[in-house]
């Protein structure tokens, strides 16, 4: 058990001791550039985000004309169709009161001839 | 805009402090990042070489690291030394690394190459005598290898950087007395690895 402990001890000594701190040729180069794409990057996305919506622009219009294409003969069907039927219901009432006074009418004429 | 390159005071080659360089980022001034990195990317290496064996590895580490100070540094609050809040961010990301590249492997006598075997046969000569570092940096990475990340993170901390008790416990988030634990049972694992990995014990 010493043994192996004087061993690890040993180990770890050695490894401390090596050199770790060197750093690559223009290793901060590498860094800024990455740190002067992420800006870069960003508007990028801003850019893709305005050529989406350009893309989206023309199916857009196409729904807007086809539902306004599709919509209008509905609108314009129902109007005409209340416009007639009351008056004709109105007429139609109208005609049955006009029957039906000639009709009391021949009735008590006979009454006065008596 | 007015040029603020300037010198204001006196003395013309006086370098600008970490806390100027750091208000020139945030108010915009990018390029001031450059002498933080060239000040402190020794000691990120350093950290980073006891986590990775790869250089690229390495490289990738101390990359991660300055980018996320850069991105973060609005939230350093100036209270202590940035090289302090920076070699903290370094310690995180290793860790990071660490969990992500989980090995667990365990090694026996006969994975060891030839440097490592004969670093075992070297170690009765006299202490002066010309030994392998690498070959002993190999066998320590192939020890830690076989430790769960956290255990090989506090003893990495602990054997290597020669960080305190206090200051892992600080670093980890773990109370002083479970790091000593931690410590105490990781430092046991790896003896038995020693003792493992030792060719002659079976000679």
């Amino acid at each position: 058990m010493k043994e192996s402990e004087d061993i690890l001890r040993k180990m770890l000594t050695e490894t401390r001791e090596i050199p770790v701190d060197h750093v690559p040729y223009a290793f901060e180069k590498r860094i800024m550039a990455h740190i002067e794409a992420a800006p870069q990057a960003a508007i990028n996305l801003w850019q893709q985000w305005s050529q989406a919506l350009w893309r989206a622009v023309v199916p857009c219009l196409a729904v807007m004309i086809l539902v306004a294409v599709l919509d209008s003969p509905e609108a314009a069907a129902p109007q005409p169709q209340p416009a007639p039927s009351a008056p004709l219901t109105a007429q139609t009432q109208t005609t049955d009161e006009d029957l039906e006074a000639i009709v009391m009418l021949a009735i008590e004429t006979p009454t006065l001839d008596r | 805009m007015g040029s603020p390159v300037e010198p204001v005071n006196n003395s013309a080659v006086a370098e600008p402090t970490d806390k100027e360089l750091i208000a020139e980022v945030l108010s915009g001034q990018t390029a001031s990042f450059e002498p933080l990195v060239v000040k402190y990317q020794p000691r990120v290496f350093a950290i980073a070489r006891r986590y990775a064996r790869r250089e690229n590895e390495v490289e990738d580490i101390v990359q991660t690291v300055f980018l996320k100070a850069f991105s973060k540094l609005s939230s350093y609050k100036g209270t202590a030394p940035f090289e302090h809040w920076l070699m903290r961010t370094a310690t995180y990301t290793c860790y990071d690394f660490l969990r992500k590249h989980q090995r667990n492997r365990e090694w026996n006598a006969t994975d060891l190459s030839d440097e490592e075997n004969d670093w075992f046969e070297n170690l009765g000569e006299e202490s002066n005598a010309h030994t392998n570092q690498e070959a002993a940096r190999a066998l320590v990475d192939k020890l830690l290898d076989e430790l769960k990340p956290e255990d090989r993170h506090i003893i990495t901390l602990l054997e290597l950087e020669r960080k305190s008790i206090r200051e892992i416990a600080d670093l980890t988030g773990l109370s002083e007395s479970n790091v000593k634990v931690k410590a105490h049972r990781a430092r046991e694992k790896m003896r038995k690895s020693v003792d493992r990995l030792n060719p002659e014990k079976y000679l």
